[in-house]
């Protein structure tokens, strides 16, 4: 059944990369086991929400997986799948927080690294952090440095929260300049729409 | 079929074009049905002036407009145009309404005299004629936009744009990592000149008013910041540099004003800068919500800003003064980058219904929605000082280039020398 699903999945994959980036849901939606996925899991402007995973999760289902799973298996499964940068070295993509499209909301299997961030700064008085947002390349440039911004903005507070002080976050956004992985399709956008924690 | 003739024609006019040495790439979308036939004839004496042909500077200028049919050279009469007997019949029977016809003499080594009449082959009259002496070589392609512009503002009645200028950034990779230039080239892309470089990203260039000056964003320090470069003598000064972003500048078209996007009070706001004192007014206030990319309408009144306030990315008005907010934008998922016309009647923008990210162009009064591209990336649409032309970042098989589409959808065609990298277009204002 997972394999099943797991091709249908590809297979949505290959149908968006073919369809360019203007493909849409109700493409996915016909795609066999994806019919009972929620709606939540799609973002307020209807694109796509993609999942840690970085395969093509329009529907939401590797987002469901990985919701029961904590950050750092999450992440080392990224490698796995999609070959990305750090080959599944915990301590680099422990760094990373990853964004849906379009969103700023951090999703709640990157809290983990929040936590572990927070602790870090607590054992090291004198450390610094700087938060370092990012966007894919779809939209324009201007407003996909603003949400950066806001992606970095929305880790500051979580931080903050936990009662780091304020001038020991710095914030930086590079809009979609400086992409984490090349190219174009969903896979490659998930990589680059996050936050990294620089320290 | 006589559109279809007219399309054929119009391409192995482009053919023709290639094999000038600086080539250029026209692409057509469109017929180009209820434009203007126009007949330009190959200047007499051209080969004097190098391999810049005139009359096919003129031709493609008048072209890109989309309000001119440029007829195909081969099928034109053979008799001597210019000559006090004209055929006008002969001409007439072309197709052509109108007739360019020019030469070019020698005067020295490196100086020309160009002439040109302008004839209205339906009314049987010349309109003008004009001769412009002691022109320099490297000044030929100047001289021939001045032609166009003429020709332009003669037979429409709006004025020409073919000497203004555009602003561009285009990255540039070298040994030490991708390089950020800010360069300046004619409106068709020639005669580049790099006026910054940077190692750090650069953006969103704006020209203010009198287009002496262009403010951009820097990242040369690390963080964005906003500088404002005069453009002939090179000095720069920095205008912001707050604590989180400082983007997307846009001058007022009274020159006062820079709005430009902060974040110092939290989620990215529009704010506004007095150009004299430097003085700060936040023009936009909402937690977690993105503004940015404010554009000024003509009377210096309001501001169009993209912004997600209703979840959407959607485009929004705001009065100065009075800070009232009202959405402009309903159709299609997602719409950024406004930029109003110079007469204020249409709003370009990036638009997404689901196909792509396209340069669409919306008619303020009846809401009426116009997609003019078809790119998956288009962005960063810019007008021309009168409005005919919009310029646009665009990406084809990966490689960022230059277009620009007639405002009326009709002609859309990719710049030359828009090498990898280029994006963030911004016409100049008139030059004077």
């Amino acid at each position: 059944m997972i394999k099943r699903l797991l091709i249908s999945v590809l297979w949505a994959g290959v149908l968006m990369v073919l369809g360019g980036c203007g493909t849409h849901t109700q493409q996915m939606v016909e795609s066999p086991g994806t019919q009972d996925q929620k709606d939540s899991a799609v973002s307020a402007s209807g694109e796509d929400a993609s999942g840690i995973s970085g395969m093509a999760s329009e529907d939401g289902l590797a987002i469901e997986k990985l919701g029961d799973q904590d950050a750092s298996s999450g992440t080392s499964g990224t490698s796995g799948t999609s070959g990305a940068a750090g080959s599944g070295e915990f301590a680099d993509l422990g760094k990373i927080i990853y964004f849906d499209y379009n969103s700023s909301d951090i999703r709640d299997e990157f809290l983990p690294i929040i936590t572990h961030m927070v602790s870090v700064l607590e054992r090291n008085p004198g450390m610094r952090v700087r938060l370092e947002g990012h966007a894919d390349e779809r939209g324009t440039r201007e407003y996909n440095l603003a949400l950066g911004e806001r992606r970095a903005q929305e880790v500051r507070e979580r931080i903050l929260l936990q009662g780091i002080l304020e001038d020991r976050v710095d914030i930086v956004s590079f809009g979609e300049e400086k992409p984490a992985a090349m190219g174009t399709g969903d896979e490659i956008w998930q990589q680059n729409r996050r936050v990294e924690l620089v320290y | 079929m006589k559109a279809l003739s007219r399309i054929v024609a119009t391409l192995l006019l482009c053919l023709v074009w290639l094999d000038s040495p600086a080539v250029m790439e026209i692409e057509i979308t469109e017929g180009v049905e209820g434009a203007l036939p126009i007949a330009i004839t190959a200047f007499a004496g051209d080969k004097y002036a190098g391999p810049q042909k005139l009359e096919n500077i003129i031709s493609n200028d008048l072209h890109s407009s989309g309000l001119f049919d440029v007829l195909d050279r081969n099928l034109l009469p053979r008799t001597v145009a210019g000559s006090p007997g004209l055929d006008y019949r002969a001409w007439r029977n072309s197709g052509a309404e109108s007739l360019l016809a020019g030469r070019v003499s020698r005067v020295s080594e490196d100086e020309y005299r160009i002439e040109f009449r302008l004839y209205d082959l339906v009314r049987q009259k010349k309109l003008s004629g004009h001769a412009i002496s002691s022109v320099n070589r490297k000044d030929v392609r100047k001289v021939a936009h001045k032609i166009s512009d003429m020709v332009f503002e003669e037979l429409i009645g709006v004025r020409g744009t073919f000497s203004t200028r555009i602003a561009y950034v285009e990255t540039v990779q070298d040994s030490a990592g991708t390089k950020y230039e800010l360069r300046i080239a004619d409106m068709d892309g020639f005669n580049s000149r790099t006026i910054f470089s940077s190692a750090g990203q650069l953006m969103s260039p704006s020209w203010s008013p009198d287009g002496m000056r262009l403010a951009y964003v820097s990242f040369e320090g690390g963080n964005s910041a906003i500088y404002v470069q005069d453009v002939t003598r090179g000095t720069r000064i920095r205008a912001s540099a707050q604590s989180g972003m400082n983007s997307a500048p846009a001058w007022s078209p009274d020159g006062r004003y820079l709005a430009l996007t902060l974040s110092i009070h939290g989620s990215p706001d529009i704010y506004i800068m007095d150009a004299q004192t430097g003085h700060l007014k936040r023009i936009t206030d909402n937690e977690k919500i993105i503004d940015t990319e404010a554009c000024w309408t003509p009377d210096s009144k309001a501001l169009l800003f993209t912004s997600d306030r209703q979840g959407e990315t959607q485009i929004y008005r705001v009065l100065v003064r009075e800070r009232r907010v009202e959405r402009v934008t309903r159709e299609g998922r997602y719409n950024a980058a406004p930029e109003i016309s110079p007469d204020g009647r249409h709003l370009a923008m990036v638009h997404n219904n689901g196909s792509g990210f396209r340069i669409a162009v919306m008619d303020l009064r009846s809401g009426k929605l116009r997609v003019l591209t078809e790119g998956n990336m288009d962005e960063g649409p810019s007008y021309a000082p009168n409005g005919k032309i919009i310029l646009y970042a665009t990406s084809v098989q990966g490689r960022n280039m230059l277009a620009a589409v007639s405002s009326n959808g009709r002609v859309n065609r990719r710049l030359h020398r828009a090498g990898e990298g280029v994006r963030a277009p911004a016409w100049s204002p008139f030059n004077d």
